[in-house]
C-alpha cells in the first residue's frame, strides 16, 4: 500500500477555522486527521503539501518510520504549526492502518485498557449558581459529572490579587453548594499568572472546595517555576496544552512539575507522540487528561488514545453542536463515550463533500489591556 | 507613525527560497526582515498576513509592545515556522525605527561595543588539501582567518565510530599542517549523533588540533545530555541554531550545557529576542556566535547585533556573490581583513533592498534528504 495524495480541507468548528487532512492510498483506503487551530491556519495547507512531497509513495502503515523521517527532514523542531500538520497526518495514518486491518485503532495499540472514556464539559455562567444550573443540565442531558470552569470572576488584570482569589473561592463555594457532592470540578487559570506566588495564592483559595485539578496557572516555558509551584500546592497541578513532544513533557515530568499532564493530540505531534508522552508520564506516576477543545474528529482520535492508555484520566469534551461534517460523532452516555469495536479506524466518517467548500474565517485571540496600557496573556 | 502594510516575497536563490518581509508605514518609511527557511516556506505569506491583521495601525517603533502582544496573542509557543515570521517582523520594525531616527540600528541598542565584526566561512573539499586551498584562497581574497568544517570524512551512518573519529582527527591535523597557525577551525557535527558518548569520543579525537568549537553534536531537545557532554569535553561546545526563545536558551545555560551559543536572528524570535538571549548568556559567562547561513539581509541584521553586544565573538557568513543574493541588496556587507565594517552613516540596517529583484520570483521546492542506514532506517541529516 502506498500514499498517493494528501489533501487539506479548510472547514470550521463554530466560529473558528479548522484544517482537516485526508491521506489517500493506491488501495482505495484513506484516513482523516484534524490539525490544531492556532490562529494562522492558512499556513497549515502549505506545510501539509510540503509533507506530502517527503512521504508520497511510502506505506502509510509504517507510522513510526514516516513520523521519524518527517522530524529528521525538518531538522528544526517544527513547533506549533509544523506539529499541527504532523499531528493531522499522523491521525490519518492510524486511521488507514486500522481500516486496513479491519480493526479499531485502539486494537493496534495493545487493545482497550478500559471499556468507556470519561469526559468533562465546560461551564460558563455569571456566578456560581448559574454555573451550577449549567452543570445540572449537562448532567441531566448527557450524564456529565465532571466539569471545568474559570477562576476569574473579576478582571485579574485590574483587581487586587487577594480580591481575585476571594471571588474565585466564593464562586466555587456557591457552585459546590448548588451541585451534588460527587461532581468533579476543575479550574483553568489559562497561563495568565506572571508571578508564580500568585498561583499559589489562587490555588489555596480554591483548595477547600476540592478542585479536580488546577490547570496551567503559569506560562509553560520556564519549567523550574513549575517544579517549585507543585511543591507548594495542596491541589493537583495540571498542564500541557502548550507543550510539544516527548522532550518538553520529559523536562516537566523530570522536574516533578505536574500531577496531571494535558497534551493535545492535534498539537503535540499526533497519536504516536502522545503515546510516547503517556509512557513517560506513567513511569513518573502522572496521569494524562488530554486537552481537547477541538472538533469531533479529534475527539474520535482521543477516544482511541484513552481506550488504550492505562494512565489516561479524563478527556476534555465539547458537544459537537451543529457540526455536519462527521457522520456519527462520539456522544456521551452517562458522562462516558462508548468504544465502537465494530468500526475500523477511528470509527467515524468525514463527509468530504461537506468540507470541500473553503469555510475559512479569521479568528484571533484578543489580549486583555492593563490599566497602564500594556497587554497581558489571554 | 503607523504600520500600513506587510508584504512578503518568496525569494529564490539557487535551489532554495527565503521568505522576505517588508513592512510599510504611513510615513513612507519601510523596513525589511528575513524569515528562516525551515523548509515549508509557502507557510510564510499566510502567517505574515495573519500577523499583519494583528499589528496593522500600531506604531512600528513600539517593538517591545508589538512583539510581546504577538506572543501573547499566539498564546501557544509559535515554534519554528511561527517564530521565523515573527523574527522577520521584528527585523523590519528595527529597520524602520533606525530609519525614523536617522541612525544605524546599533545606535538604538546602546551604541557600538566594537568597530568591526569578525566573520567565519564554511568550507568543504574532498580532502584536507582541497579544504586548505579553499581556506587559503578565502584568506587571500577577503582576509578570512576563521572557518567551519564538517568532521565527517567517513559515512557516520555506516562506518565504525572509532574510524569516523580517527578520520576526523587526521583530516584536521592535515588541514592544520597546510594552513597558518593563527587560523581558527570550528567543526559542525550537525546534530547527527544519537548516543552522547560518541560525541565525547569525537571531541577527544579533535581536541589535539585545537578546534575553535565543536558545534551541535547532539539533537537539541534533551538538555541534560548536553550538560553531561560539556562536563566531559576538553573543547568548547557550541549550540543553539535549533533552539528558540529566551527560555530554551536559559534552560541550556542554567544547566551549564554550552560554552558558546549560536542563536539565529531569523528563527529565535528576532533581534529583540536575541538581545535578551545574549544578556542571559553574558550573565552565564557564555559567548554568542550567531548561526547565519542566511542572505545579505540577515547578515546586515547580525552586524548590528554583533556591533552592540559585548558577548558576541564571531559571525557565520556566506559570501553573497554566487547566486541571486547579489541582487537582493544594493551593497551587501563584504569582509575586509576577515571583518565586516560598520556603516555609521547609513540608517536602519544600512542596506537597501531591491524590491524589483524579488518580484516574479518562482518558488522552488527544497527539502533535506535523510541518510539511510544499512538496515533501511533513516538518520538525521
Amino acid at each position: 500500500m502506498k500514499i498517493t495524495a494528501i489533501k487539506s480541507y479548510m472547514t470550521r468548528c463554530g466560529q473558528r477555522p479548522r484544517v482537516l487532512v485526508k491521506v489517500e492510498t493506491d488501495a482505495g483506503l484513506y484516513g482523516w486527521g484534524e490539525a490544531y487551530n492556532h490562529g494562522p491556519d492558512r499556513a497549515i495547507p502549505p506545510i501539509v503539501d510540503y509533507i506530502f512531497a517527503m512521504i508520497g509513495g511510502e506505506d502509510p502503515r509504517r507510522i513510526e518510520y514516516i513520523m521519524l523521517k518527517l522530524y529528521q527532514q525538518f531538522r528544526f523542531p517544527p513547533g506549533a504549526l509544523g506539529l499541527a500538520a504532523f499531528s493531522a497526518v499522523d491521525h490519518a495514518l492510524w486511521d488507514i492502518s486500522g481500516k486496513a486491518a479491519g480493526l479499531p485503532v485502539y486494537m493496534l495499540l495493545g487493545g482497550h485498557a478500559r471499556d468507556r472514556v470519561q469526559v468533562y464539559a465546560h461551564l460558563g455562567g455569571k456566578d456560581g449558581q448559574a454555573a451550577a444550573e449549567q452543570a445540572l443540565q449537562l448532567n441531566a442531558d448527557w450524564g456529565f459529572t465532571a466539569f471545568k470552569t474559570g477562576p476569574y470572576r473579576i478582571p485579574p488584570e485590574a483587581s487586587r490579587w487577594g480580591e481575585v482569589c476571594r471571588e474565585a473561592a466564593r464562586y466555587f463555594e456557591a457552585l459546590r453548594r448548588h451541585t451534588p457532592a460527587h461532581f468533579e470540578i476543575a479550574f483553568d487559570a489559562h497561563a495568565k499568572i506572571f508571578e508564580p506566588v500568585r498561583a499559589v495564592q489562587l490555588a489555596n483559595a480554591l483548595a477547600p472546595y476540592d478542585p479536580l485539578f488546577y490547570e496551567e496557572p503559569l506560562r509553560p516555558e520556564h519549567i523550574p517555576a513549575w517544579a517549585r509551584l507543585r511543591q507548594q500546592l495542596q491541589v493537583p497541578l495540571a498542564t500541557g496544552e502548550s507543550l510539544y513532544s516527548r522532550f518538553e513533557f520529559l523536562s516537566l515530568l523530570a522536574a516533578q512539575g505536574a500531577d496531571i499532564i494535558q497534551p493535545d493530540i492535534c498539537a503535540c505531534g499526533g497519536l504516536l507522540e502522545m503515546r510516547k508522552i503517556a509512557a513517560i508520564a506513567e513511569a513518573h506516576y502522572v496521569t494524562v487528561a488530554p486537552h481537547n477543545p477541538m472538533g469531533p474528529l479529534a475527539t474520535a482520535v482521543n477516544v482511541h488514545f484513552a481506550a488504550a492508555t492505562p494512565n489516561f484520566r479524563i478527556l476534555e469534551y465539547l458537544l459537537p453542536g451543529d457540526n455536519r461534517w462527521l457522520d456519527a460523532p462520539y456522544l456521551p452516555q452517562d458522562g462516558y463515550l462508548q468504544l465502537r469495536p465494530e468500526r475500523p479506524g477511528f470509527g467515524v466518517e468525514v463527509d468530504e463533500e461537506h468540507v470541500r467548500h473553503d469555510a475559512y474565517l479569521h479568528w484571533q485571540r484578543t489580549c486583555p489591556v492593563r490599566p497602564d496600557g500594556s497587554t497581558g496573556y489571554i | 507613525m503607523k504600520i500600513a502594510a506587510l508584504r512578503t516575497y518568496i525569494a529564490r536563490h539557487g535551489q532554495r527560497c527565503r521568505g522576505l518581509l517588508k513592512i510599510e508605514t504611513d510615513a513612507g518609511i519601510d523596513g525589511w526582515g528575513e524569515a528562516y527557511s525551515i523548509g515549508p516556506d509557502l507557510s510564510v505569506p499566510p502567517l505574515a498576513d495573519y500577523i499583519g491583521r494583528m499589528i496593522g495601525g500600531e506604531d512600528p517603533r513600539r517593538i517591545e509592545y508589538i512583539l510581546c502582544k504577538l506572543l501573547q496573542q499566539f498564546r501557544f509557543p509559535p515554534g519554528g515556522t511561527g517564530l521565523a515570521v515573527i523574527s522577520a517582523v521584528d527585523q523590519a520594525l528595527w529597520d524602520i525605527a533606525g530609519k525614523a531616527a536617522g541612525l544605524p540600528v546599533y545606535m538604538l541598542l546602546g551604541g557600538a561595543a566594537r568597530q568591526r565584526v569578525r566573520v567565519y566561512h564554511s568550507i568543504g573539499g574532498r580532502d584536507a588539501a582541497e579544504t586548505s586551498e579553499q581556506a587559503l584562497r578565502l584568506h587571500a581574497e577577503w582576509g578570512f582567518s576563521a572557518f567551519k568544517l564538517s568532521p565527517y570524512r567517513l559515512d557516520p551512518e555506516s562506518a565504525r565510530w572509532g574510524r569516523v573519529c580517527a578520520a576526523a582527527a587526521e583530516y584536521l591535523e592535515q588541514v592544520r599542517r597546510r594552513t597558518p597557525a593563527e587560523f581558527e577551525f570550528a567543526l559542525d557535527a550537525h546534530a547527527k549523533i544519537l548516543e552522547p558518548v560518541r560525541a565525547v569520543q569525537l571531541a577527544a579525537a579533535l581536541a589535539p588540533y585545537d578546534p575553535l568549537f565543536l558545534e551541535e553534536p547532539l539533537r537539541p531537545e534533551h538538555i541534560p545530555a548536553w550538560s553531561r557532554l560539556r562536563q566531559q569535553m576538553a573543547v568548547p561546545l557550541a549550540t543553539g541554531e535549533s533552539l528558540y526563545g529566551r527560555h530554551e536558551f536559559l534552560a541550556l545555560m542554567a544547566a551549564q550545557a554550552a560554552d558558546i551559543i549560536q542563536p539565529d536572528v531569523c528563527v529565535c524570535g528576532g533581534l529583540l529576542e536575541m538581545r535578551r538571549i545574549a544578556a542571559s548568556a553574558e550573565a552565564h559567562q557564555v559567548t554568542v556566535a550567531p548561526h547565519n547561513p542566511m542572505s545579505p539581509i540577515a547578515t546586515a541584521v547580525n552586524v548590528h547585533f554583533a556591533a552592540a553586544t559585548p558577548s558576541f565573538t564571531v559571525l557565520e557568513y556566506i559570501l553573497p556573490l554566487h547566486n541571486e543574493w547579489r541582487h537582493w541588496v544594493d551593497e551587501p556587507y563584504l569582509p575586509r581583513g576577515g571583518y565586516l565594517e560598520l556603516r555609521p552613516d547609513r540608517p536602519g540596517w544600512g542596506v537597501q533592498v531591491d524590491e524589483d529583484a524579488l518580484r516574479d520570483n518562482e518558488y522552488c521546492h527544497w527539502q533535506r534528504t535523510c541518510p539511510v542506514r544499512p538496515d533501511g532506517s533513516t538518520g538525521y541529516i
